[in-house]
């Protein structure tokens, strides 16, 4: 073990070097902000949402492979909002990113969408179908009993 | 002070029972189980037993019913005897020794269950009666644990079903041949066409002919139906016994105030079925008391209501329309300001109604119903409440209806003038029209000058009445409208002093239609809308007024119109704000019934969506208004009750009515009563849809229709009423 390592000078180093790669204290306080760690990686792909995948072998391999999303969705991101052919590459399914090896799609496969139930104007909420114990009457309406 | 009156009355009843006590034929020793017990000679050993707390097991014996003794259920044995005696038909003998408990009992018991359920299909998962049924019951008490019978070589028994209409669903091959629905239908219901065709294997019950069973009193024998033979279409597969929950209550779609008990389940109010009161309706009830509360779920006012500025009614605010209410109650003068209430009210919110308006020195508060408001009118209590009560129709030897078909407005009434008429030589005369009563009667024409015949003691019935012992006079209140009303009620009254006199009977009773009336004429409410014409009002306050004695061309053009109700009808229709109110089933209320008998109705369930209680509405009015009536709950709105007239709060109790003499010096003898006093209601078809509620109501409905088809079935036959 070098002097260095027993005195941990180079994991300082290490983080100096990420900090410059990220682009400064902001940036790094900015991205842990958002995302929680301070990882710098390659970049492997775009997909047409504006997620940014990258991919870093330095970490064991779960971790190795992320996805960095657009700023314009800031903090209400959401697995869902990964499209199926890179949720594949991010989750280790397939080895080489949809860049490399063009997926498959049918001409019946539908466009990705994201899950919007966290939005409160675009949720589903569900609504009971059974007719109510007790009907209400509208002004002008006669009995019907047909 | 209540205690004292009840004193008075037991006091009475005392000496009546001392006196029969007397003539009483000397007691006959029975012995039952070992125990020993006098009994009156003439019963029979099940009522003995039932004296003693013995209940024997049976199907086919009901109280209230003829004895059949078919059945073979309430075997007992009977010391000296070889055989087991039926103890439901075996009347008691001196010194007779009866075991109900022996192995000899429990064997022939065991062999007629066997036999039953040898010929009952074993449907009880899908049997409506299950859970409530007599079979059921029995056959784990009584029965055996298996049975003989190889339906692989003998087969089940079957029969068709019958159509008897759309209230009573019948499942035939249930039945057991009690013959308990074919005694009603010929003594209660006078419906003579229910019999049993076929002997032995092959009896059936039914019509013979398929028809309507022509009964206003029909769902009955859905209750005394010991299995699932005769069950309800409107409650068919619909709960359990168990998992329901009943509430006693008070019926109000006829005056007479039959107890009745909801069922209901998760808040849904689910059926109605009668409660024992011997002093009212028996154990019986009318068809649309029964029926009728699917009306209850339809075409319900759920929100308040404002009328826009665009002429339509619109959903509105608890808040909005209490403050739109308020202002224009504050911004009318007193004499433009009326109030009119309908006839299924509660007394709590007729007083606080009242209450409110007094507030705004207003006294136009009045009824939908009429009744005379000369000669004593409703000042004088008497004059207005069925005097003799309803249990004293059977003691009546003479009855005389004007402008009333008991039938139709109070059918557990009639079902008592029908009892008499059967097991009595009671004479009956009627005034008004000759409608389909269940008895045979003198009619004495259609106009109410035959009152005068009678009072002159002018042909036959006049004469057996004059000399009757206990005369009775049953008139309907419908009779007593308009001008003539105040002058037939007065000829009532001097015919009802002359019968009177030296006999323990007030002979004159007022047949009210409606279950709120008695209650607002105890509280001081004018009856009729007349005044309403005189002086056109600009501020409308409708409470439940639904039978379109009010309309737009009575009032002032720019006048308001406020209703208070729970069903979206005819007052609806016209009102500028609708207030949504609670129905009998959903509200604590007070009501007094035409024998001036005030009782309790419990909430069963509560009211639908933004529904509240009438009487808290009123309330909430009031302090919106800026003069806040003083009760907060239910319990100070009772002693505000109990202050104007504390017989409201003596539940259960008949108030007597007395100055009887001074209503008959205030009495109207002048003015001509020669006018039709035909009643409202003649035939089947008219009973159905009365009310608010029961026009509402889907199975009134078909009933109503099955009742007009009815009439062209050739088949179809009106009954002869004969004595027995």
């Amino acid at each position: 073990m070098s002097l260095k390592a027993w005195l941990g000078i180079d994991k300082l180093q290490k983080f100096q070097q990420i900090v410059k790669e990220i682009g400064g204290v902001r940036a790094v306080l900015r991205k842990r902000y958002l995302m929680d760690v301070t990882r710098v990686g390659t970049l492997v792909g775009n997909d047409k949402y504006g997620n940014r995948y990258y991919e870093n072998n330095e970490y064991f391999v779960p971790r190795n492979r992320w996805v960095e999303f657009p700023d314009k969705v800031w903090l209400d991101y959401d697995a869902s909002q990964v499209p199926p052919e890179w949720h594949s590459w991010l989750h280790h399914i397939t080895d080489s990113p949809p860049t490399v090896q063009e997926p498959l799609t049918q001409k019946f496969s539908l466009d990705h969408k994201e899950n919007t139930s966290i939005y409160a104007d675009k949720k589903y909420i569900p609504y009971s179908t059974t007719r109510t114990k007790v009907q209400a009457w509208t002004p002008g309406q006669k009995p019907n009993f047909d | 002070m209540q205690r004292i009156v009840r004193g008075v009355a037991t006091k009475a009843q005392q000496q009546r029972q001392l006196s029969a006590a007397a003539n009483a034929p000397k007691k006959v020793e029975v012995f039952i189980d070992g125990k020993k017990i006098l009994v009156d000679p003439g019963m029979t050993i099940l009522q003995a037993c039932a004296l003693v707390g013995v209940d024997i097991p049976r199907f086919c014996y009901h109280d209230r019913l003829s004895i059949a003794g078919n059945c073979r259920m309430c075997l007992v044995e009977v010391e000296k005897s070889v055989k087991p005696v039926a103890s439901c038909a075996m009347p008691v003998m001196n010194g007779m020794k009866v075991k109900t408990n022996s192995d000899f009992v429990r064997k022939a018991r065991e062999g007629v269950m066997e036999f039953m359920l040898n010929n009952h299909p074993l449907d009880c998962p899908i049997c409506d009666q299950g859970g409530e049924c007599d079979l059921q019951d029995q056959a784990v008490a009584f029965g055996s644990d298996r049975g003989r019978l190889q339906s692989r070589l003998d087969g089940k028994r079957a029969v068709e079903d019958k159509d008897i209409g759309p209230l009573v669903k019948t499942v035939m091959t249930r039945c057991i041949q009690c013959t308990r629905c074919v005694r009603f239908a010929n003594e209660v219901a006078a419906f003579p066409d229910f019999g049993t065709t076929g002997r032995g294997q092959d009896l059936q019950i039914g019509t013979y002919v398929e028809k309507f069973f022509a009964s206003e009193m029909s769902g009955n024998i859905i209750d005394i139906c010991p299995v699932g033979a005769l069950t309800s279409k409107q409650y068919a597969f619909v709960a359990r016994p168990w998992e329901t929950r009943k509430t006693e209550s008070v019926d109000v779609l006829d005056a007479t105030g039959s107890n009745i008990v909801l069922t209901h389940r998760t808040g849904e109010l689910l059926r109605v079925i009668p409660k024992i009161n011997d002093d009212i309706n028996e154990e019986w009830i009318g068809d649309q008391s029964r029926f009728a509360v699917d009306g209850l779920k339809v075409q319900r006012l759920l929100t308040p209501m404002i009328r826009g500025a665009d002429g339509q009614l619109k959903p509105a605010s608890w808040e909005e329309a209490l403050f739109t209410v308020a202002a224009k109650l504050r911004e009318t003068s007193a004499e433009q300001k009326a109030a009119v209430v309908g006839g299924l009210n509660d007394v709590e919110s007729l007083v606080a109604l009242k209450d409110l308006f007094n507030r705004f020195n207003s006294e136009n508060v009045m009824t939908e119903e009429e009744f005379p408001e000369t000669s004593g009118g409703s000042d004088i209590r008497a004059n207005y409440i069925f005097n003799d009560g309803i249990a004293n129709v059977e003691n009546a030897d003479a009855i005389l209806l004007v402008g009333t078909n008991p039938r139709f407005e109070a059918p557990t009434l009639n079902a008592r003038i029908r009892k008499s008429f059967l097991y009595s030589d009671v004479q009956i005369g009627v005034i008004g029209s000759e409608s389909e009563l269940n008895y045979d009667y003198d009619y004495l024409g259609a106009s109410a000058k035959a009152i005068d015949d009678v009072l002159s003691g002018k042909g036959e019935f006049a004469k057996t009445f004059a000399n009757a012992k206990q005369p009775l006079i049953i008139v309907g209140a419908q009779a007593l409208k308009g001008e003539a009303g105040a002058a037939i009620l007065g000829k009532l009254q001097q015919l009802a002093d002359k019968l009177s006199a030296g006999k323990n009977v007030q002979v004159l009773n007022v047949l009210q239609r409606w279950a709120g009336q008695t209650g607002a004429l105890d509280v001081g409410y004018k009856a009729g809308t007349a005044a309403l014409r005189k002086t056109p009002v600009k501020f409308l306050y409708l409470l439940g007024a639904d039978e379109g004695k009010v309309n737009k061309s009575n009032l002032d053009p720019q006048a308001f119109i406020v209703y208070q109700g729970h069903h979206g009808d005819a007052g609806a229709q016209i009102a500028d704000v609708i207030f949504p109110g609670a129905a009998y089933t959903e509200k604590d209320g007070t009501y007094v019934n035409t024998e001036g008998r005030s009782q309790r109705g419990y909430p069963a369930v509560s009211p639908p969506g933004e529904a509240r209680v009438d009487w808290k509405i009123i309330r909430a009015v009031s302090e919106v208004a800026g003069k806040s009536l003083p009760y907060n709950d239910l319990k100070e709105i009772r002693q505000r009750l109990n202050e104007i007239a504390p017989h409201l709060a003596r539940y259960r109790d008949i108030e007597p009515s007395p100055f009887i003499k001074q209503a008959l010096q205030l009495a109207q003898t002048s003015g001509s009563i020669d006018v039709d006093v035909s009643p409202a209601l003649r035939e089947l078809a008219d009973y159905y849809q009365t009310n608010v509620i029961s026009r509402n109501s889907r199975s009134m409905a078909q009933a109503k229709k099955a009742a007009l088809e009815n009439k062209e079935n050739p088949y179809a036959e009106a009954p002869i009423h004969a004595r027995l």
